[in-house]
C-alpha cells in the first residue's frame, strides 16, 4: 500500500511525518505546478471549486509514481469540500485509475472511527503507536506555525528580499528531517535563531494586513499565486487568518474533546453582520476581518476560489464590515484562468492605496 | 397577482408581508400563505420573474452569486419598492436531519440586509428542521410576533399550513404541475408528442418561467410528458439515493439525484434534460456525477443547460429542440 494525500501548503511535512512514523509507505505529490492544474482542470466539472481540481491534479501525479492508496478528509457540509471525495472516485474510475479512497469523515461525537480507519491504513499498528505518529505530526503542524508566524514578521522588514523566504524553506527541510518531537523543536529553535540574525529595517513601520478567506485558498501559495509572500516582499506584514496548526487544535483536538469555548471572539465579532454558520470559513472571514480592522490593521485581502458557497456570502457582506470599520478589502476570486500579471497588478494597487492612506492620517493627525 | 384572494376566515387587518418569488417560495408558498393569511396578515407575492428582475437582482449582488439569488433580489427589490410593512426572508437551515440547503439559503438574511434595501422590515427567522417538524414550529411562531394573533390562532394558522403544504405534495404527487401551485400554470398544449423526459433541477428553476427561460412551457407547448422530481413520492427519493457511498448533505441536490437514479431505474424515460443555474455549488458536482451515471450505467440521453443572466431563450430552445429531435431519431432507428 503506497499512500497518498492532497496538498495544502506544508501540510504534507506533518502528515508524511505521521505516515512514516507508522511505518506506511507515503508517496507526497510532486509540489503543485501548471501540469497539475491542467491535469485537475481537464477531468474535474467546469464549476467545481478550485481545491477540488487540483486535489485532483495531485491524485493523478501521485499515481503516477505509484501511489494506489487515497488519504482524504471528508466533512457534513454545507460547503462542497465534504462531497470532494466522492466526486474525486467516480472521475478516478472513470479514468481507469485503480485508486483504493480513505476517506476520514469528522467523527461525530466519539473518534473511534477516525481511529479505526488509522489502524486499516496503518495494518492494524496498536493504538500506542498511533498515539505516538499523531503526537509527532501535531508537533510538527504547530512548529510549522511557529516558524511562519516569525516569517510573516521578518519578511516585511527584511534589507535583503527573499532572505526570510529562503531560511523558512531550509527551516521546513529540518523540520521535515526531524524524526521525533525534540528534534522538531530543536529545528524550530535553529531557525528562529537564523530568523533573528536576518538584517532588517527596524525603523519602518510595515504596513498591517490581514488574510482571510477560504482556507486551502489562503494556505496553498499555488493557488493563491504567493499572494502573502507577495505582499511580504512588498514590506506588508501579513497575518493569516487561518494557520492549519491552529486550526486543528480548535477543530480537531478542542472539539474531539468538547473542550471549545463557549463565547468564540470570531463568531462574536462576525454577529452584528453573520449570525450563523454558512459552512467552510464564511463565517470566520466575516469575524476575522472585524477583529483585525479593531486590531488596527491597515487592511484586508480575502481570498475566495471562483463558485465557493461559504465565501460568496462573505464576500456579500465584506463591503459592510469596510464600511463600518474603515478598513478597505481586497478580495481576489481565484481559479485556473487566474494570471500572476493580473494579481499582483492589484495587489501592488492595494499596497499603495494603504500606504497613502496611512501617510495621510500621519500627517494630518 | 397577490395572494389574497382565497377567503380563510380571518380577514387581513394587520401590517402586509412581502414573500418574494423566488428561492424556497417555489417549495413553500402553500404554507407560507396558509399560514401567514390565518394569523392576519395582508400576504403580498411579487410579480413573476422578468428579464427586469433579474436585471435588478444583478444590480444588487455580487457577480458570482448563483442566478436564483440574483433573481431573489430582484423580487426583494420589487416588494420593498411597492412599500410592504414586512419583508419575510426565512433563514432555512435544514428540513430533514443532518441536511442543509445550501450555505447561501444560510446567509440570506444577511445578504439582504446589507443591499441597502431598508424600506421595509426584515422579518427574519430560522428554520431549523434538524430535529424534526417542531423546529419550523418554533420559526413560524417567532415569525407571526407581529401580527400579535393569540397562539390559539397561531397554532391553527399552522395547522393548516401544513395541511395546504401536505395537500399540494399530494396533488403534484398525483401528477398535477408541481408549478400550479406557485401560479405558474401549465400552457396550452400545441403539438402531441409521444415522448417522455424527466427535466431535473430545483423548484425555483423549473417552475419559473422568468428564470428558465420557459424552456420548461416549451417542452409543455410540446407535447412532451414531462416529469420532475416533485411528481415523485418523497420515500421513492430516498430510496434511490440510499445506496450512495455517502450520503447528500444538501436536501435539494438530494432529491435531484434521487430524482434521476429511481427514474432510470424504473425506466421508461425517454431522456434527462437537467437544467440548473450558474454558480450553484452543489449542482457542479451533482450534476458531474448524474452525468457520469448517466453515461456509465445507461444509455439514455442526458443533456445539462446551464442557466445564467446572459442567457437568450432562442438559444436554449435550440438545444432543446435538438435534444428532442435526437431522441426522436433514436427511437425511429
Amino acid at each position: 500500500m503506497k499512500v497518498t494525500f492532497p496538498h495544502m501548503g506544508t501540510a504534507w511535512i506533518p502528515m508524511r511525518a505521521i505516515l512514516r512514523d507508522l511505518d506506511v509507505e507515503v508517496v507526497v505529490p510532486p509540489p503543485t505546478t501548471r501540469r497539475t492544474v491542467e491535469l485537475g482542470v481537464r477531468h474535474s466539472p467546469e464549476f467545481a471549486c478550485f481545491p477540488l481540481k487540483l486535489n485532483l491534479g495531485n491524485f493523478m501525479e501521485a499515481y503516477e509514481l505509484g501511489a494506489d492508496t487515497i488519504l482524504m478528509g471528508g466533512g457534513t457540509g454545507p460547503c462542497r469540500f465534504g462531497y470532494y471525495a466522492q466526486v474525486h472516485r467516480e472521475i478516478l474510475a472513470d479514468l481507469g485509475y485503480d485508486f483504493r479512497m480513505v476517506v476520514l469523515e469528522p467523527p461525530r461525537g466519539h473518534i473511534g472511527e477516525l481511529l479505526e480507519k488509522l489502524r486499516f491504513i496503518t495494518g492494524g499498528q496498536p493504538l500506542r503507536r498511533i498515539w505516538r505518529a499523531l503526537r509527532l505530526g501535531w508537533n510538527k503542524f504547530q512548529a510549522i506555525d511557529t516558524l511562519e508566524r516569525e516569517v510573516f514578521r521578518v519578511r516585511a522588514r527584511e534589507k535583503i528580499r527573499g532572505s526570510a523566504s529562503r531560511t523558512f524553506q531550509r527551516g521546513l527541510e529540518m523540520i521535515d528531517e526531524a524524526r521525533n518531537v525534540e528534534e522538531t523543536w530543536e529545528s524550530v529553535e535553529k531557525c528562529l535563531d537564523l530568523l533573528a540574525r536576518i538584517p532588517r529595517d527596524e525603523d519602518v513601520e510595515p504596513l498591517r494586513v490581514g488574510v482571510v478567506g477560504e482556507i486551502f485558498m489562503i494556505t496553498e501559495p499555488a493557488a493563491n499565486l504567493k499572494v502573502l509572500e507577495r505582499l511580504g516582499s512588498m514590506g506588508v506584514e501579513v497575518d493569516r487568518a487561518v494557520m492549519i496548526g491552529e486550526w486543528i487544535r480548535q477543530h480537531l483536538l478542542l472539539d474531539a474533546l468538547r473542550l471549545r469555548r463557549k463565547k468564540d471572539p470570531v463568531k462574536e465579532a462576525a454577529k452584528p453582520y453573520l449570525d450563523h454558520f454558512v459552512g467552510g470559513e464564511g463565517l470566520e472571514s466575516i469575524g476575522n476581518s472585524v477583529l483585525y480592522a479593531r486590531r488596527g490593521y491597515d487592511g484586508i485581502v480575502h481570498i475566495l476560489p471562483f463558485t465557493c458557497m461559504p465565501e460568496i456570502v462573505a464576500r456579500s457582506l465584506l463591503p459592510q464590515v469596510a464600511a463600518d470599520h474603515d478598513i478597505p478589502v481586497l478580495t481576489l476570486v481565484l481559479d485556473e484562468h487566474a494570471g500572476e500579471a493580473g494579481v499582483l497588478t492589484r495587489l501592488e494597487a492595494f499596497v499603495d492605496l494603504l500606504r497613502r492612506r496611512k501617510e495621510q492620517r500621519r500627517s494630518c493627525c | 397577482m397577490s395572494g389574497t384572494t382565497r377567503r380563510t376566515g380571518v380577514a387581513p387587518k394587520g401590517p402586509s408581508i412581502g414573500i418574494p418569488r423566488a428561492l424556497s417560495f417555489y417549495d413553500y408558498y402553500p404554507l407560507y400563505r396558509e399560514f401567514f393569511q390565518g394569523i392576519g396578515a395582508r400576504v403580498v407575492v411579487s410579480r413573476p420573474t422578468t428579464q427586469a428582475t433579474i436585471e435588478r437582482g444583478v444590480s444588487l449582488t455580487v457577480d458570482d452569486t448563483c442566478l436564483p439569488v440574483k433573481v431573489f433580489f430582484g423580487h426583494v427589490a420589487e416588494l420593498v419598492e411597492s412599500g410592504v410593512e414586512y419583508l419575510f426572508v426565512p433563514r432555512i437551515v435544514s428540513v430533514e436531519p443532518r441536511t442543509y440547503i445550501c450555505p447561501k439559503f444560510l446567509g440570506l438574511p444577511e445578504m439582504v440586509r446589507s443591499s441597502g434595501l431598508r424600506k421595509s422590515r426584515l422579518l427574519t427567522v430560522t428554520v431549523n428542521m434538524n430535529k424534526g417538524w417542531r423546529g419550523l414550529w418554533e420559526a413560524l411562531r417567532e415569525a407571526a410576533r407581529p401580527w400579535g394573533a393569540p397562539d390559539w390562532r397561531v397554532a391553527m394558522a399552522f395547522k393548516r399550513a401544513l395541511g395546504s403544504q401536505r395537500d399540494h405534495r399530494a396533488a403534484c404527487e398525483g401528477g398535477e404541475w408541481p408549478g400550479r401551485a406557485m401560479g405558474c400554470s401549465v400552457p396550452p398544449r400545441r403539438e402531441t408528442s409521444s415522448l417522455r423526459v424527466a427535466v431535473l433541477g430545483h423548484p425555483y428553476i423549473l417552475y419559473d418561467r422568468g428564470l428558465n427561460l420557459g424552456l420548461v412551457d416549451y417542452l409543455l407547448q410540446r407535447g412532451v410528458d414531462v416529469i420532475t422530481p416533485e411528481h415523485l413520492e418523497e420515500l421513492a427519493l430516498e430510496a434511490a439515493v440510499a445506496d450512495l457511498p455517502k450520503r447528500l448533505f444538501w436536501s435539494p441536490a438530494k432529491r435531484v439525484m434521487g430524482a434521476f437514479r429511481h427514474l432510470l431505474a424504473a425506466g421508461g424515460v425517454d431522456g434527462v434534460v437537467h437544467l440548473v443555474a450558474f454558480g450553484c455549488g452543489s449542482d457542479a458536482l451533482i450534476g458531474e456525477l448524474v452525468e457520469r451515471e448517466a453515461k456509465r450505467i445507461n444509455r439514455t440521453p442526458h443533456m445539462m443547460l446551464t442557466l445564467d443572466e446572459h442567457s437568450a431563450q432562442a438559444g436554449m430552445i435550440t438545444r432543446v429542440e435538438a435534444f428532442l429531435d435526437m431522441i426522436e431519431r433514436g427511437r425511429r432507428l
